[in-house]
């Protein structure tokens, strides 16, 4: 049991930064706009919890200005999407040992 | 501890969910489409004093040309009507949800109902041209489902069964002619509705 719970990752405890994993798991790229509105968050609580998550190196985030605006891009790397999944399995684990 | 984890693996479906799949089409939209495709069944069988297709009808449709030219306005006032109430509708629901209508799983659903919806169109006309009469049924049926097939990877599954339903309506009229318009009114019709109530209990009634 110790075994699985240290294998539950720290940096998706946070609801926001599994939600917006979540979402990166099945698509591909999603914009900021998108995912604000998916989420229902802030501006300052998505932009916040996405750096944490590039520090990481689980995320990519990418600016591209569309005429004078900005506008960011997210996408999942490999490393991340691994480490969700482990992620993800150890939580499945924790429930299915204490059922 | 137990509750948390599952709260966790909730959220995560949700969220993937929600941003996967267009969620926000409206059941009752495909029930309000049936039934205008009923009338629209309504409308061959007064026209043509039959539910069975023969070949006389198809030879008056040669002759007379404002009857084909009144079907025609018949059936492109439902399909417009059909699409004006889908978006209509879904947009009610969208907000409603505080979801938007305008999201990339809308857009995927969009572009690949469109593009099908968009060959059938030319080759209605091009049927139409070559007074190819007996197969416009078939083809709306077969081009309508394939459309749903390739849109419904973006929405939920209900619309894949609707797809393989119509197509398969599509399929038997084009060897059973006579019952053209019974298939065409068992497709867009009765399928639709049946459709469109089993998506509305299952994901709409919750949301008030």
């Amino acid at each position: 049991m110790k075994d699985i719970i240290s294998q539950i990752n720290k940096i998706f405890e946070n609801k926001v930064r599994l939600g917006i994993m979540s979402a990166l798991m099945v698509n591909e790229k999603i914009d900021f706009k998108e995912l604000k509105s998916l989420l229902d968050i802030t501006d300052g609580n998505l932009s916040s919890n996405a750096s944490v998550l590039e520090k990481e190196k689980y995320i990519k985030i990418k600016k591209k200005f569309v005429g004078k605006k900005t506008s960011t891009i997210y996408s999942a790397t490999d490393a991340g999407k691994i480490a969700f999944k482990e992620h993800l399995s150890a939580l499945e684990k924790i429930i299915r040992n204490i059922q | 501890m137990n509750e948390h984890e599952k709260q966790s693996i909730d959220h995560i479906k949700d969220i993937m969910e929600r941003s996967s799949t267009f969620i926000s089409l409206s059941g009752l939209s495909g029930v309000v489409s049936g039934i205008l495709a009923i009338i629209g069944v309504f409308v061959l069988y007064t026209t043509f004093d039959s539910l069975f297709l023969t070949e006389e009808m198809l030879l008056s449709l040669e002759r007379e040309r404002t009857f084909l030219k009144n079907l025609s306005i018949v059936f492109i006032t439902i399909f417009l009507l059909s699409v004006i109430f889908a978006f209509i509708m879904s947009y009610v629901k969208a907000k409603r949800t505080k979801d938007s209508i305008f999201n990339s799983s809308s857009k995927r659903f969009a572009f690949n109902l469109f593009i099908p919806v968009l060959a059938a169109v030319f080759v209605i006309i091009s049927l139409i041209q070559n007074q190819t009469f007996w197969l416009i049924i078939p083809a709306t049926l077969i081009f309508y489902g394939l459309a749903l097939l390739s849109a419904g990877r973006y929405s939920r599954p209900e619309i894949l069964h609707l797809g393989i339903g119509c197509l398969l309506s599509g399929i038997l009229s084009m060897y059973f002619v006579e019952f053209s318009f019974i298939l065409w009114g068992i497709g867009f019709g009765i399928l639709n509705i049946l459709t469109g109530i089993s998506m509305y209990i299952k994901y709409d009634r919750k949301v008030k």
